[in-house]
C-alpha cells in the first residue's frame, strides 16, 4: 500500500470536468439547476440564500455517505448496509455519550471503529469468501440491525452532551453549517484521491477490467477491502456529524440512506458496471435527491412519492446508461 | 460393509459439491441441529409443535419456490417482500363479504402478482441491467404504492376467506396442504419439463441456450412470472391469517427466501441447486425460527431481533461454504 497516494499527475480544472460519463458532469449540475429554478417558481418562499443552505446542510449527510457508495459501485459492487452503519453509530454514539462531555471523543472514535469494522467484515466477505457484494451487505444490514434493535431493545435512550450539541449548531461566519464543510473538504479529498492517485487508479481499474488490473499486478483484494472500509468509516463520520444536529435519538435516521446513497451515486453519472464515474458528480446527485425529497415534503406525499420517483429514476438512469458502450 | 478412509472422504467429497438435483449436506445439517434441539427443548418434538412449524414454513417455502426458480435461471428477485406487502393491500382494500366477490378479487391479485413478475422481466428484457438493480427498484417502487394505499395496516378480509385459508386438523392444515401441491406443481415442472430443462440451461449457460434457437427472454420472464404468483399467494394468504393488509407484511421474505434457497445449495451464479435443497433450507428456517421463538419466550427477548441477525449469519455462512463452486 506504500506510495497509493501518491499524485500520478497534475491537477488541472479541466480534466475533472471532462470525464467519460454517459450523462456527463456538467449535464447533471445543469439537471440540478433546471430542479432548483422549478422549486422557486413553485415555492416563492423559498428563493432565499438562508434557504440555499438549508439544501446544502440537509444533503450534506447524504453527500458525504455517497462518496462512500460513489467508490463500492466504480469497483463493480454496491452497499446495502451504509444506512444501518449509520444508525447503529447514531444510537450507540448517543447511548454511551450519555450527556457526558468527557466521553465525547472516546465515543466518537468507537463510532467510526464500529463503522470501518463493518465495512472491513463486508469487504472480507466479499474477497476471501467471493459472496456477491450486495448478497454480503444486505446480510450485514440484518446483522447491523438486529444488533441495534437489541442494544435499544426497540426503545433507544441516551442524550448529547451540551457542548457536542454546540458543534452542531455552530455557523461559519453565522451561516454555514459545520456539515456543509465537512461535505465540501471530503469530497474535495476523495475527487483529488479518485482522479489523482494511485489508490484512485486502481479503484477505476478494478471496476472497468478486473481481470485486466490483476494482470497489471495489482493486488484487487486489498483495493476492494480498503474501499468497503472507506465506505463504513464515511458513513460512521456520517451519523457522528448527523447526530450532532439530532435534539433526540432515532431508530429510523439510518433509514432511507442506503437507497438514497445509491441515488445520489447512480443520478451522479457513476455506473452500475463499474469503473466510471465520480464524486464529482455525486455531490450534484446528493442535492438533487435532496431537492426532489423537500418538494415531496412540500407536497405532503413524502413517504410513498419518494419511493416511487427513487425508484423510476435509478431505473431510467440506468437503463439510459446500459446502452451506452463503455469507455 | 465397513466404511473405509476413502468411503468417508469420497462422501465428505460428496457433500461438499452437490450435484445437480441434490444436496446432502443441508439434510445432514437438519438431522445433526435437530439433536441439540431436541435434547434442549423437547418442547420440540410435540406433535402440536411440529403441526404449528409446518404451518408457518407454507408461506416462506411458497416464495422461496419462485425465488429457486429465478435464481436458477441466473438472477435473483429482491421485490418479493414488496410484492407480497402490496398485494396483501390489494386484496384487503378490495374485498367484501359476497363469495364472488373474494373469488374474483383473489383472481385479481394472482393475475397482479403475474404482472409484477412480467414488469421485472421485461425491464430485464428491454435494458441490459443487473437483476439486482431492476428488482431493488422495482421493489421500492411497488413499496411505495403499497404506502400509498395505506400508511399502516388496514382493510377488511372476510372471515370466510380465513377459515378457509387457515383450516387445520392434526397434522394437516390448508397453508401446508397448499405448499405442499405447489411445491409437486412447480418440482414437476422444474425437473420433468422442457421448460424446467431450460430454466436450468438459462443460469448455467445462457449463451448456449440462445444459440439453439431458444428465446432466452421468454424464458427468464417466465421464471419472474412464476415468483410473482407465488408472491401473489402467499400475500393473499397473510393477508387473510391476520385479516388485514399491511405495507410491512412481506418485508422478512425477500432475504429469508434467497437465504433458504442459497442454503439448500442452489448457486447464486444459476443453473445449479435444485428446489428438493430450498424445501430443506425451508426447513432450516422455520425449525430455527420456532426454536428461536421458544428460547426467546423463556428469557423474555425479542426475537425478531435475534432472528435478523441468524439469517444473515446463516447466508454468508451457506455462501462461504459453497463459495468454491462454478
Amino acid at each position: 500500500m506504500k506510495g497509493m497516494l501518491a499524485p500520478i499527475r497534475k491537477l488541472k480544472l479541466t480534466q475533472i470536468l471532462r470525464t467519460p460519463h454517459a450523462v456527463g458532469v456538467f449535464g447533471v449540475y445543469i439537471g440540478f439547476i433546471i430542479l432548483l429554478i422549478i422549486s422557486y417558481i413553485i415555492s416563492p418562499a423559498s428563493r432565499t440564500l438562508q434557504d440555499f443552505i438549508n439544501l446544502l446542510k440537509q444533503s450534506s449527510g447524504l453527500g458525504m455517505l455517497a462518496i462512500g457508495q460513489t467508490m463500492v459501485i466504480m469497483t463493480g459492487g454496491i452497499d446495502l448496509c451504509l444506512g444501518s452503519i449509520v444508525t447503529l453509530v447514531h444510537v450507540l454514539t448517543i447511548g454511551l455519550m450519555n450527556g457526558d462531555p468527557s466521553r465525547i471523543l472516546g465515543v466518537c472514535l468507537l463510532g467510526l471503529a464500529v463503522g470501518s469494522l463493518a465495512g472491513l467484515f463486508n469487504g472480507l466477505g466479499i474477497t476471501k469468501a467471493r459472496i456477491a457484494p450486495f448478497v454480503m451487505t444486505l446480510c450485514t444490514d440484518f446483522i447491523l440491525r438486529g444488533l441495534y434493535m437489541i442494544y435499544t431493545k426497540g426503545q433507544p435512550k441516551g442524550i448529547l452532551a451540551e457542548s457536542f450539541r454546540n458543534l452542531g449548531r455552530y455557523r461559519i461566519f453565522g451561516m454555514v453549517p459545520l456539515s456543509v464543510l465537512f461535505w465540501i473538504v471530503l469530497s474535495a479529498l476523495f475527487i483529488f484521491i479518485l482522479k489523482k492517485t494511485v489508490f484512485g487508479n486502481r479503484v477505476h481499474m478494478i471496476g472497468a477490467n478486473a481481470v485486466c488490473s490483476t494482470l497489471s499486478g495489482v493486488k484487487n483484494d486489498r483495493i476492494i477491502i480498503a474501499v468497503y472500509t472507506l465506505a463504513g468509516l464515511l458513513a460512521a463520520f456520517t451519523s457522528i456529524v448527523l447526530t450532532m444536529d439530532m435534539s433526540a435519538v432515532s431508530l429510523n435516521l439510518g433509514a432511507d440512506y442506503s437507497m438514497d446513497s445509491i441515488s445520489a451515486a447512480v443520478v451522479g453519472g457513476t455506473m452500475f458496471a463499474g469503473g466510471i464515474g465520480g464524486v464529482e458528480g455525486t455531490v450534484a446527485g446528493a442535492l438533487i435527491i435532496r431537492l426532489i425529497t423537500s418538494l415531496l415534503q412540500k407536497a405532503n406525499i413524502a413517504n410513498w412519492g419518494k419511493l416511487l420517483i427513487q425508484s423510476v429514476l435509478i431505473l431510467s438512469v440506468v437503463a439510459a446508461n446500459s446502452r451506452k458502450k463503455r469507455t | 460393509m465397513k466404511p473405509s478412509a476413502d468411503t468417508i472422504k469420497t462422501f465428505v467429497r460428496d457433500l461438499r459439491n452437490p450435484k445437480r438435483h441434490s444436496s446432502k449436506i443441508i439434510w445432514v445439517l437438519l438431522v445433526v441441529l435437530l439433536i441439540p434441539i431436541i435434547i434442549v427443548i423437547p418442547e420440540f418434538v410435540r406433535p402440536a409443535n411440529i403441526a404449528n412449524v409446518l404451518i408457518q414454513m407454507a408461506p416462506l417455502g411458497m416464495v422461496a419456490i419462485g425465488q429457486t426458480y429465478v435464481i436458477l435461471g441466473g438472477g435473483i428477485d429482491l421485490s418479493v417482500g414488496s410484492q407480497i406487502s402490496l398485494i396483501s393491500l390489494i386484496a384487503s382494500t378490495l374485498m367484501t363479504d359476497s363469495p364472488l366477490n373474494i373469488i374474483a378479487v383473489a383472481a385479481l391479485c394472482l393475475v397482479c402478482g403475474v404482472l409484477f413478475g412480467a414488469l421485472n422481466g421485461f425491464i430485464l428484457k428491454l435494458f441490459p441491467m443487473p437483476p439486482i438493480i431492476v428488482t431493488l427498484c422495482t421493489g421500492y417502487f411497488f413499496q411505495g404504492i403499497a404506502f400509498a394505499l395505506h400508511k399502516t395496516s388496514g382493510g377488511y378480509i372476510p372471515v370466510a376467506l380465513k377459515q378457509v385459508l387457515t383450516a387445520n386438523s392434526g397434522f394437516f392444515s390448508v397453508p401446508f396442504g397448499l405448499y405442499v401441491l405447489l411445491f409437486a406443481i412447480f418440482a414437476y415442472v422444474l425437473y420433468r419439463t422442457r421448460f424446467g430443462r431450460y430454466v436450468y440451461a438459462l443460469g448455467g449457460n445462457a449463451d448456449v441456450l440462445e444459440k439453439s434457437g431458444i428465446r432466452i427472454d421468454r424464458i427468464k420472464i417466465k421464471t419472474y412470472m412464476v415468483s410473482g404468483l407465488l408472491c401473489a399467494i402467499v400475500g393473499i394468504y397473510l393477508a387473510a391469517r391476520l385479516r388485514s393488509g399491511s405495507a410491512r407484511y412481506g418485508d422478512e421474505y425477500t432475504l429469508l427466501s434467497i437465504t433458504a434457497t442459497v442454503v439448500g445449495g442452489t448457486s447464486m451464479a444459476g443453473g445449479l441447486g435444485g428446489l428438493t435443497g430450498t424445501f430443506a433450507g425451508t426447513i432450516l428456517i422455520s425449525m430455527l425460527t420456532n426454536v428461536l421463538n421458544n428460547i426467546a419466550f423463556r428469557y423474555n427477548l425479542q426475537s425478531t431481533y435475534y432472528k435478523d441477525i441468524i439469517t444473515g449469519i446463516l447466508l454468508i455462512s451457506a455462501m462461504y461454504f459453497y463459495r468454491n463452486r462454478k
